[in-house]
């Protein structure tokens, strides 16, 4: 359904742009993302994304590493980069009449990095520091090697890359991948929040409109494994992760089985919620959620427990994923329906949230929803159709981690696959 | 925009920012109550009372109560620290009385000895969750260091053995005294029906107890100032947490002090990021203002492989060494005051952060300034206030945490 405060474009060259105005805000912002995820580095390369991206922020064009971000900083832009399975990503808003100048620097950190060999080292070390601090966030990591698991080598991969990879990663793989991803095939811009479309679409041109693609290229696919994986640690805490295969965001379905693990472990009222902590306080922490890939997808729950009580949330949680296959309550469905328009809500107070929101609706449906749309789809759900679909795609976890002191005991059901 | 405060007739103050175009209803209550208020044999209580707001009044069940701010799609939580506990929810303007009701009667706790048992379980679970995660135990280490018997020494999650000799008795007596509605605030901020509140709001907290609480007479600053190690526990990574001394909330040169404060160490742009974290020496390099009533801290913290503790240390002191030495210049002040009136417009724009703006500000000060205020304040700093601070607030009289498995860096 148009909407007459969304905009989209694709130049020539196959970057598209997306719009979303929001003139009651002062402020704007953007989503910029490249084909350059985790899933494009060459396997054994596991952290080349991240050190690419590193690297394109230490000076493109005129500007060295120093003045680039000085000149954000004085346009009063708050900025980030992010890489992702599928994208290397970078985000800012400002002030709205800052909004074309902060482009304007985006344009050149992505058309012309410098990839300075000498930053190279500084670079590798700033990526090697956020996996060293990793060692010392263990919720973070057993979610890490859940995700390894389930995902298998390519879509699996850390994002942050592997010590041992990113240590070896060489000067010219960089430059490679640079010239090779960071192209308008496959580009996505969005941008949301205070400004005037044509205005903003005619600088997008100019900026990147004479930009010629490179040939677009995929990644080959290599299967995830399941079973379980106890990682010992000398903690106080044990540390409980799991994953069931489920559709993706995207399918006709998805808002179904996305409901009901909503009721399973979102939020205070949810089941995992009630019945791990508030009933038996076993957790501090407990939680389900989907994990969508685009062709791929699992449920996951998490929980960190002292090792005594360890067995018993393993327990509760996975008796929670089999009473879940009994379907779900109309009260249980109302929440979830309410804390969704919510969050909808809230992109309208934040810019940034709503250009991020935009750019991942294109990504994985190739359109962008609009409210209207997402609120239809709301009032079609229903707690038969819900449970229907429960009845008729039983959840089986297939993979588990266990991270702490003592391997666990898998109740039975799990990972029988 | 339209700010406007209540006082009720029971004392309790009621602050509002209503913006029309705002999407949401942003709700908190503020009450003066934080570890700085707790004796010894009550160290914990501010917190674990934050989790027995949630676990049932004399009208819900903590189910009930899980239900209806999930049915209310109430982002909802709640934090605790030093002086302050605040219970805040963010719904869509539709469910404002509803929100307002849910938050009124958590204020009024049942505190049952079942719910109390088995949140103290998950009390003590947060308390082991955290020490697994360094450096998160060592903030509270460290400022019981740094502030010795100061009320502000205290821990706000409190310790194992404090929380398990907790009783509900000891906790009901801390809610009569603290929970009264003349020590606390109610903030609301986003698109707000004005009239419906305050109608409300007298309505649900007219019967709550009026009893005065007791006043905060902390003396200023801490009592222990110097140079101390502490190894805590092991951690594949080396940790380094310092205090130093910094203004309190009421201290004019507040806004100055952060501002150098950013010139310094900010996490992005500053001189520490330059040196420590753009060449890849650390993980993390950054330092920051705690403010409050009585005092304030400057804390810094640097998260490196432990072999590089010796180097990045002696590098960090050089720096502090150099920013005495080498004052700050125009251009780094202009930074900074780039960066920090670009967040606060920013921020200003979500009704949540709008909510937490106006009541810390009337929790504290019984005041309120906009946010166009403040960037004035900002504005007005100069090198010279800059130079000022630095000179009030010298870095070199800290205190310091090592947490990690190198000790030989000293």
């Amino acid at each position: 359904m148009p909407v007459d405060n969304q905009f989209q474009h694709r130049c020539a060259n196959g970057l598209v742009v997306l719009g979303e105005t929001m003139p009651w805000l002062n402020t704007a912002a953007f989503s910029l993302q490249f084909r350059a995820g985790s899933a494009y580095q060459p396997l054994g390369q596991n952290g080349l994304a991240a050190l690419t991206c590193e690297m394109t922020e230490r000076g493109c064009g005129e500007y060295n590493n120093r003045q680039f971000l000085e000149a954000t900083e004085l346009l009063g832009a708050s900025t980030a980069n992010h890489v992702g399975t599928y994208h290397t990503g970078y985000s800012g808003s400002c002030l709205h009449e800052n909004f074309l100048p902060v482009l304007e620097l985006y344009a050149k950190l992505s058309r012309a990095a410098r990839l300075p060999v000498d930053e190279l080292e500084a670079a590798r070390l700033v990526c090697l520091q956020e996996l060293y601090s990793q060692q010392d966030d263990l919720p973070q990591q057993t979610l890490r090697t859940l995700r390894e698991r389930f995902f298998g080598p390519t879509l699996g991969r850390w994002p942050d890359g592997e010590i041992d990879e990113l240590e070896s990663a060489a000067w010219s793989q960089i430059r490679d991948f640079y010239w090779e991803r960071f192209s308008p095939e496959g580009m996505i811009l969005a941008i949301a929040g205070n400004f005037n479309w044509t205005e903003c679409l005619e600088k997008i041109e100019s900026l990147w409109g004479d930009w010629s693609a490179t040939p677009p290229s995929s990644f080959a696919m290599t299967p995830g494994q399941g079973g379980y994986q106890h990682l010992q640690e000398d903690s106080q805490q044990t540390h409980i992760a799991m994953a069931a295969p489920t559709i993706p965001f995207g399918q006709e379905d998805y808002f179904l089985i996305r409901c009901a693990v909503g009721v399973l472990g979102d939020g205070m009222s949810s089941r995992l919620f009630q019945e791990v902590r508030e009933k038996r306080g076993l957790c501090y922490s407990v939680f389900a959620g989907i994990h969508s890939l685009l062709d791929t997808a699992c449920i996951t729950a998490y929980s960190g427990t002292t090792a005594a009580r360890a067995q018993e949330t393993l327990d509760t949680i996975a008796a929670e994923f089999s009473r879940l296959q009994q379907g779900i309550h109309e009260d249980e469905l109302r929440r979830i329906k309410v804390q969704v328009r919510t969050g909808l809500m809230a992109q309208q107070e934040s810019c940034r949230a709503r250009a991020g929101a935009i750019a991942s609706d294109w990504f994985y449906l190739h359109r962008v929803r609009s409210k209207q749309e997402i609120n239809e789809q709301l009032n079609r759900l229903s707690v038969p159709r819900v449970n229907q679909y429960l009845a008729d795609h039983p959840i089986e976890v297939s993979s588990v981690v266990t991270v702490g002191s003592a391997q666990l005991e898998l109740p039975h059901g799990l990972c029988q696959l | 925009m339209a700010f406007a405060n209540y006082k009720l007739d029971n004392g309790l103050q009621v602050v509002v920012d209503d913006n029309p175009q705002c999407h949401l209803t942003a709700v908190g209550y503020f009450v003066k109550a934080g570890a700085c208020d707790e004796t010894l044999e009550l160290s914990g209580v501010s917190h674990f009372l934050e989790h027995m707001c949630f676990k049932g009044t004399p009208q819900r069940s903590a189910l009930e109560i899980n239900q209806q701010l999930d049915e209310l799609g109430a982002n909802c939580n709640a934090r605790t620290g030093e002086e302050h506990t605040i219970y805040h929810a963010t719904v869509l303007p539709e469910f404002q009385s509803q929100i307002v009701e849910l938050l009124s009667d958590m204020m009024q706790p049942s505190l049952s000895d079942e719910d109390f048992f088995t949140e103290q379980k998950v009390i003590l679970e947060e308390i082991a969750m955290y020490r697994d995660q360094p450096p998160y135990g060592g903030h509270e280490q460290l400022m019981r260091a740094y502030f010795g018997d100061h009320p502000l020494g205290q821990p706000v999650l409190g310790t194992d053995a404090s929380v398990a000799a907790l009783t509900p008795e000891a906790m009901a007596s801390y809610h009569h005294q603290r929970y009264s509605p003349g020590n606390m605030t109610l903030a609301v901020a986003g698109r707000v029906d004005v009239p419906q509140l305050l109608a409300d709001v007298e309505r649900l907290t007219k019967n709550w107890p009026v009893v005065v609480a007791p006043s905060r007479q902390f003396g200023a600053g801490p009592q222990i100032v110097g140079r101390e190690f502490l190894q805590v526990q092991q951690a594949s990574q080396q940790y380094i947490l310092q205090l130093a001394p910094g203004p309190s909330l009421f201290d004019p040169d507040r806004y100055a002090a952060r501002l150098a404060a950013m010139i310094f160490g900010d996490d992005t742009g500053s001189r520490l990021f330059w040196r420590l974290v753009d060449s890849g020496k650390t993980d993390l390099a950054a330092v920051g203002h705690y403010e409050y009533e009585s005092t304030g801290v400057l804390m810094s913290m640097l998260a490196m492989r432990p072999e590089d503790a010796a180097e990045v240390w002696a590098e960090f002191e050089a720096l502090e060494q150099e920013f005495v030495e080498q004052t700050p210049t125009e251009y780094e002040l202009k930074l900074a005051k780039a960066k920090a009136i670009a967040s606060l417009s920013s921020a200003n724009e979500i009704s949540e952060n709008r909510m937490f703006d106006i009541g810390s500000q009337w929790v504290t000060y019984g005041s309120y300034l906009t946010v166009e205020q403040v960037i004035e304040l900002y504005r007005q700093v100069t090198l010279a206030d800059i130079i000022r601070v630095t000179q009030r607030f010298p870095m070199h009289e800290k205190q310091v945490l090592a947490i990690g498995p190198n000790w030989e860096f000293r």
